[in-house]
């Protein structure tokens, strides 16, 4: 195989590797803070459901719950989902599984706001939501950026687990390579991607927290 | 500046190298080869067979329809020469004509099937008979019989890589119409699948580095041995040889036979139980 | 518009308590227009409560609220208490006005943003009447040049006359201060003293808890004593410090002195 054939094949791995990311993402960030909404809701059975849906997020392997989502509707529900359901599943158990994770870090931000803050906001007549939205939620950011960072780390490596289901990503591809070609150089050229894209996440995410960093409290 | 960029390339290479070896599960290499890891590896077939066996195509258990369709069209292929075309094109690889055996069908006349996409199930990492080609495409001897027979069937054809692991569930959930690659038949196995009648013959062999001084499977007592999961190789020893298994130091599965012959190359195991074909194929990717 | 008779706020025979802890025990307590309270008593005495409760930081158990007449919360029938609508609480919210003990900037705005973020989203004002005002209030809290600075940059006494700064944004007919100077250090005290006795000077109708007593006697009209969840003594600043009657006043004071 040319080098160029192996390169083109792991090019569109890596497309969709980075569409996992992205929708991963795109969909965790926004579901995550609802879920932490949840978590601290005065609501008893919500509160007690998101808990639960937390702690099997966080409690089982990924990889198991990818096989879940894809099979599960077929051996649940005994719906046949068609052929293209194959990376919905994966954005799916993707995204609940870091919604379950971006929302313990949400909620962390938000317990950790002073309760002088909230009182400061209500005093001064903001109703609730625009407490949250104006007073809380941007110093709740600045506060979870490492952690985010963390974990937006992960989620570039994580993206691998959809291998499990055959997806066409970057570490399904080399493995293809490898198995036809006898040599490691896909392996070797997946690491590199793995290495650059998480090189890319940390210097966004770096400047994201220089953006923040105009006060400090 | 240059160093830099050499260290640069330095880590991503061990980055690489250690994701290939992911599978080992931490077993330290017993006794490292000599020399560059892969160049001038030589390997051994057994003489002794672990199993002879045929592989067919499978399907689930109500779609006979389909199965007598593929059947009918493959005995078709054979007669006008189509299959001999395509064994030759893999003859390199390990396809060997001789084997193929699906000659005539109790089934008279082609059947009618209401659908127009195939769908067929194959593990892209199981050369020759379904693989990633050198121009990035897919390709293998049971991948070209699959294309063909939709062809001649006017369907279009649809090849779904799949995890091998969940090629049950694939199959069961309709994610996949059949499983058309190297799939041999056991007794097990028609249990719950619906198999065309078997068109290759097919042995289970014994691979090991020509230099270990391993020639009969009894030399195997106290060894590792290896086998892709949920593979007829595993399930053969599992269930016909448990003996010979019991005398082996441990028996290993892993995903995918290539990560298989890593570990045979770097000592961590010591024989592994393939596909003739297959190890055929690998022995010449891996020399 | 108002006469001195004029009760902005009247607090009758509340009660609070937290747990088994009574912390407020019948208090009754109005303050007319252009008056200025201070609130002084040991901690625990249930003066920081009574502040909350004015505020609607925390809810009255017993007892009866009225801002300018007009009641917020009081007993029904069945002897339970009843607060107003919450949108009428937000209209209320607009009446008052308060300097927090440990000032509770925004640090993500800028000093001009704390002080015009609120008129402009709460009160939907408009917003270049609202800067106007705003500088004039930065200039009178002696904060020229400090519109674009953080929170983080400022030390705590001019932290805190920003917060003033804040809460008079809103034009507030009272404004209440929760011990304004004890997280600063003595020596920025004098600057928050300097600027509530300019308000007063304006007759800004002022509630001071505080433990400053020189502070409460030079610039309050009455002076509040509560101990123990209730007012022990009032009246001017004059008679309530130079000739205490009550024991635990004199206590109070004598302890302050030493």
């Amino acid at each position: 195989m040319e080098l160029s054939t192996i390169i083109e094949l792991l090019g569109t791995g890596a497309i969709t590797s980075v569409q996992i990311f992205l929708f991963t993402l795109v969909g965790a960030l926004p579901l995550g803070l609802l879920v932490s909404f949840g978590r601290m809701s005065k609501l008893l059975v919500l509160r007690w459901f998101v808990r639960l849906y937390i702690s099997l997020m966080r409690g089982t392997p990924l990889i198991l719950q990818l096989f879940i989502v894809y099979f599960g509707p077929y051996y649940v529900l005994g719906i046949q989902m068609g052929a293209d359901y194959r990376f919905t599943a994966t954005l799916i158990a993707f995204i609940l599984n870091y919604a379950a994770y971006f929302s313990e870090i949400y909620r962390s931000g938000i317990e950790s706001m002073p309760r002088g803050q909230y009182e400061a906001a209500t005093v001064l007549g903001y109703s609730r939501t625009q407490t949250f939205v104006r007073i809380i939620f941007p110093q709740v950011v600045k506060r979870i950026i490492p952690p985010m960072t963390n974990e937006t780390i992960t989620l570039v490596k994580d993206t691998a687990l959809a291998f499990t289901l055959g997806v066409a990503e970057m570490f399904t591809q080399a493995r293809a390579i490898v198995a036809s070609q006898g040599n490691l150089i896909a392996f070797l050229i997946a690491g590199i991607f793995y290495y650059g894209f998480n090189a890319v996440v940390a210097f966004i995410m770096e400047r994201v927290e220089k953006a923040f960093a105009y006060y400090h409290e | 500046m240059k160093a830099r960029k050499l260290l640069a390339f330095f880590v991503a290479g061990v980055m690489g190298l250690s994701l290939a070896l992911t599978g080992c599960g931490g077993t330290a290499p017993t006794e490292p080869t000599e020399g560059s890891p892969t160049a001038g590896v030589k390997y051994l077939i057994l003489d002794e067979v672990i199993d002879l066996e045929q592989y067919g195509v499978g399907f689930r258990m109500e779609d006979t329809t389909l199965r007598d369709i593929v059947e009918f069209t493959i005995v078709e292929m054979y007669n006008d020469g189509t299959v001999q075309g395509i064994a030759a094109k893999y003859a390199d690889l390990g396809i060997s004509y001789d084997a193929f055996i699906l000659t005539a069908t109790d089934v008279k006349e082609r059947p009618t099937w209401d659908r127009d996409m195939l769908y067929v199930g194959f593990d892209q990492n199981f050369p020759p008979y379904g693989f990633v080609d050198n121009n990035g495409d897919f390709a293998g001897f049971d991948l070209d019989m699959a294309a063909e027979v939709a062809a001649r069937n006017g369907w279009e054809i649809t090849l779904v890589p799949i995890n091998w692991d969940f090629k049950d569930a694939e199959l069961a959930a309709g994610n996949i119409d059949c499983i058309w690659n190297g799939f041999t038949i056991t007794e097990d196995r028609k249990k719950e699948y619906l198999f065309t009648k078997p068109y290759m013959d097919n042995s289970q062999v014994m691979v090991v580095l020509a230099d270990s001084g391993i020639s009969t499977l009894a030399d195997l007592d106290g060894k590792v041995v290896m086998a892709q999961a949920a593979s007829a190789a595993y399930e053969v020893l599992t269930s016909d040889h448990a003996e010979l298994v019991s005398s082996f130091k441990e028996l290993r599965t892993i995903p995918d036979y290539n990560s298989a012959f890593l570990e045979l190359n770097q000592g961590s195991v010591d024989a592994i139980a393939i596909d003739l074909p297959v190890a055929v194929f690998q022995m010449a990717a891996n020399s | 518009m108002s006469s001195p008779e004029h009760n902005i706020l009247r607090i009758t025979n509340a009660r609070k308590s937290f747990g088994d802890t009574e912390v407020l025990r019948d208090i009754s307590l109005s303050v007319n227009a252009g008056e200025v309270v201070a609130v002084i008593g040991p901690s625990g005495s249930g003066k920081s409560t009574l502040l909350r409760c004015a505020t609607l930081l925390e809810r009255l158990d017993s007892g009866s609220l009225c801002y300018d007449g007009e009641p917020v919360a009081q007993l029904d029938e069945h002897g339970c208490m009843v607060y107003a609508s919450a949108k009428a609480l937000q209209a209320i919210r607009m009446k008052f006005g308060l300097v927090f003990q440990d000032f509770n900037l925004f640090p993500h705005f800028s000093v001009m943003r704390n002080i015009t973020d609120p008129p402009i989203n709460v009160q939907k004002r408009n917003k270049q009447e609202v800067y106007e005002e705003a500088q004039a209030l930065l200039k009178k809290m002696g904060l020229q040049g400090k519109e674009d600075a953080m929170p983080c940059e400022l030390s705590g006494g001019q932290q805190q006359r920003v917060s003033i700064a804040r809460a008079l944004a809103l034009n507030p007919e009272i404004l209440y201060f929760d011990e304004p100077t004890s997280a600063l250090d003595p020596e920025l005290t004098g600057e928050i003293l300097r600027v509530i006795r300019a308000l007063a000077a304006e007759r800004m109708t002022m509630v001071i808890v505080t433990h400053e007593m020189n502070f409460a006697r030079e610039v309050a009209d009455r002076i509040i004593f509560m101990d123990e969840g209730y007012i022990v003594e009032q009246g001017s600043a004059k008679t309530l410090v130079d000739n205490p009657q009550h024991e635990r006043l004199k206590a109070f004071l004598n302890k302050l002195e030493t």
